[in-house]
């Protein structure tokens, strides 16, 4: 239990801020990242085992978030994107982070691991198909559409305060 | 937007994490241990049902090889794939993909719905990326010829790739009753598990694909839905009833309950609009009240249809597995 303890308390910074990337919220994030936890700790005998134990968690992460996704609570209480975190639109480059996020959380849920794995995580193509349990292919078609739909989004978006990153 | 400012986007985007956290350490490792505990109690109980099991089925193993050989003839192989129906029985019929297996083990979280449809010598599959060819049955083999296997875009493309990689194969197959097992390929999955479409349940149809909806129907009568300049938004009903309409700017979401050949939809949640053009924002509202209700839920020639008693509904094409 302690070295369990010991290495959670080292990741949880890591782990909320990829939640987040993929959830769009902070609240959704931590409850992700909770029941990520207990999926860890479950199989902490194998998991500490591991070569590269990060890379562990964090398959345990992306592929929760997408079974949560697709079948868990999260579907079936979202009416709406109301969920995402609003920041004060008077700090420019806040408007412009939170402004990002929700153009994140656009994406289809498939498409939106491939990139935090990909731009955010830096794993390789390889790496994230395996994540995924997908072909390389079928990674870099959801990369490139991703990019298109963001691309669409973002610079097709005036920020309101003309402060253009 | 380039893959260089994505990363430092991503990287500003989680620069300042709040401090304040619902996560409970204590409380993951007390449910973890408690499945932990649930899960080995599992595995033991199962291993006591299985080690009786396997002594009894060698026990009869070993009988059987002490019998004398009979009448000379070569000893009858194991049953081979093929058997269990006949070549003829697939002609004519569409079988949907239900399981997908690499090397024994179930390589997806989902199902990933295909069609093939078996005419006396040509099948063709759908829905996206669809493959289509002449075939002949030799023995435990179907063997495929002229395959036209179009490039696979991505959403369509995995299931029509795999499926394809099967069929090119040559793969083996195997009939038993409503279930067609295909074996083989070398690219993603080697088997393909499919059930008659006839007798398919309609929750692993209509889940993991997506529908163009496309078509609204009143008293009976068909109007397309689309309108100059509004986009046509996308339909998912997952295997536990959700509803999705998704247009770009708004979704309408509901949790309907999916039966074998019907969908019940209380009401849809009142979607936030604020983002949607002043058309879109009636489209919106119209589909709300049209998917309100009791639907008959029917599929053909790839077109899902949802119907109420009173001939009200809608209808869209499929457009391949959905994005989840």
């Amino acid at each position: 239990v302690q070295e369990f303890t010991e290495y959670v308390a080292g990741r949880m910074t890591a782990l909320r801020r990829s939640a987040y990337l993929l959830c769009g919220s902070w609240h959704q994030a931590d409850d992700l990242v909770q029941a990520v936890l207990a999926d860890l700790y479950e199989r902490w005998a194998r998991a500490r085992r591991a070569d590269n134990l990060d890379a562990y968690v964090h398959t345990i992460l992306v592929r929760r978030y997408l079974d949560d996704r697709r079948t868990g609570w999260t579907r079936r209480v979202r009416l709406v994107d109301h969920s995402l975190d609003r920041a004060d639109p008077a700090e420019a480059d806040v408007f412009d982070r939170v402004d990002f996020v929700t153009a994140i959380a656009t994406l289809p849920a498939r498409q939106r691991a491939v990139v935090v794995l990909r731009f955010y995580e830096d794993l390789t193509v390889e790496q994230v198909a395996e994540v995924l349990r997908i072909r390389p292919g079928t990674v870099k078609s959801y990369s490139a559409r991703a990019l298109d739909t963001l691309r669409r989004l973002l610079d097709a978006d005036p920020q309101p305060s003309g402060d253009h990153r | 937007v380039n893959e260089t400012d994505l990363a430092e986007r991503f990287r500003a985007a989680v620069a300042d994490v709040p401090a304040h956290t619902t996560i409970d350490v204590g409380r993951a490792i007390a449910a973890g241990g408690r499945r932990a505990r649930r899960r080995r109690a599992g595995a033991l109980a199962l291993s006591m049902l299985l080690v009786p099991a396997i002594l009894v089925g060698a026990f009869v193993v070993v009988r059987g090889a002490n019998r004398p050989a009979g009448n000379g003839m070569a000893p009858a192989s194991a049953s081979p794939s093929g058997t269990g129906g006949t070549a003829t029985s697939f002609v004519g019929h569409t079988y949907v993909s239900v399981a997908w297996a690499s090397a024994g083990q179930s390589p997806f979280a989902e199902p990933y719905h295909v069609w093939i449809t078996f005419d006396t010598y040509s099948l063709a599959s759908g829905p996206g990326c669809s493959v289509a060819g002449s075939y002949r049955v030799e023995s435990d083999r179907l063997v495929t010829s002229h395959l036209a296997i179009p490039a696979c875009t991505e959403g369509n493309g995995p299931p029509g790739d795999w499926l394809a990689s099967i069929l090119a194969a040559g793969p083996m197959w195997r009939l038993e009753g409503d279930v067609l097992t295909l074996t083989g390929g070398s690219d993603g999955p080697d088997m393909v598990t499919m059930v008659d479409e006839r007798v398919a349940p309609m929750s692993a149809l209509v889940d993991t694909m997506s529908w163009r909806l496309d078509t609204v129907i009143r008293n009976g009568v068909s109007s397309p839905l689309t309108q100059p300049g509004v986009p046509t938004p996308d339909l998912d009903i997952g295997g536990d009833g959700l509803v999705e309409v998704r247009f770009q700017c708004a979704d309408l979401v509901a949790q309907g309950v999916l039966g074998d050949t019907s969908l019940t939809i209380p009401r849809t949640g009142v979607p936030d609009t604020t983002n949607c053009p002043a058309n879109v924002s009636q489209l919106l509202s119209r589909l709300s009240d049209l998917l309100t209700g009791s639907f008959a839920i029917t599929m053909h020639d790839n077109r899902l249809t949802l119907t109420t008693a009173s001939g009200s509904g809608v209808s869209g094409i499929n457009v391949g597995p959905r994005g989840i």
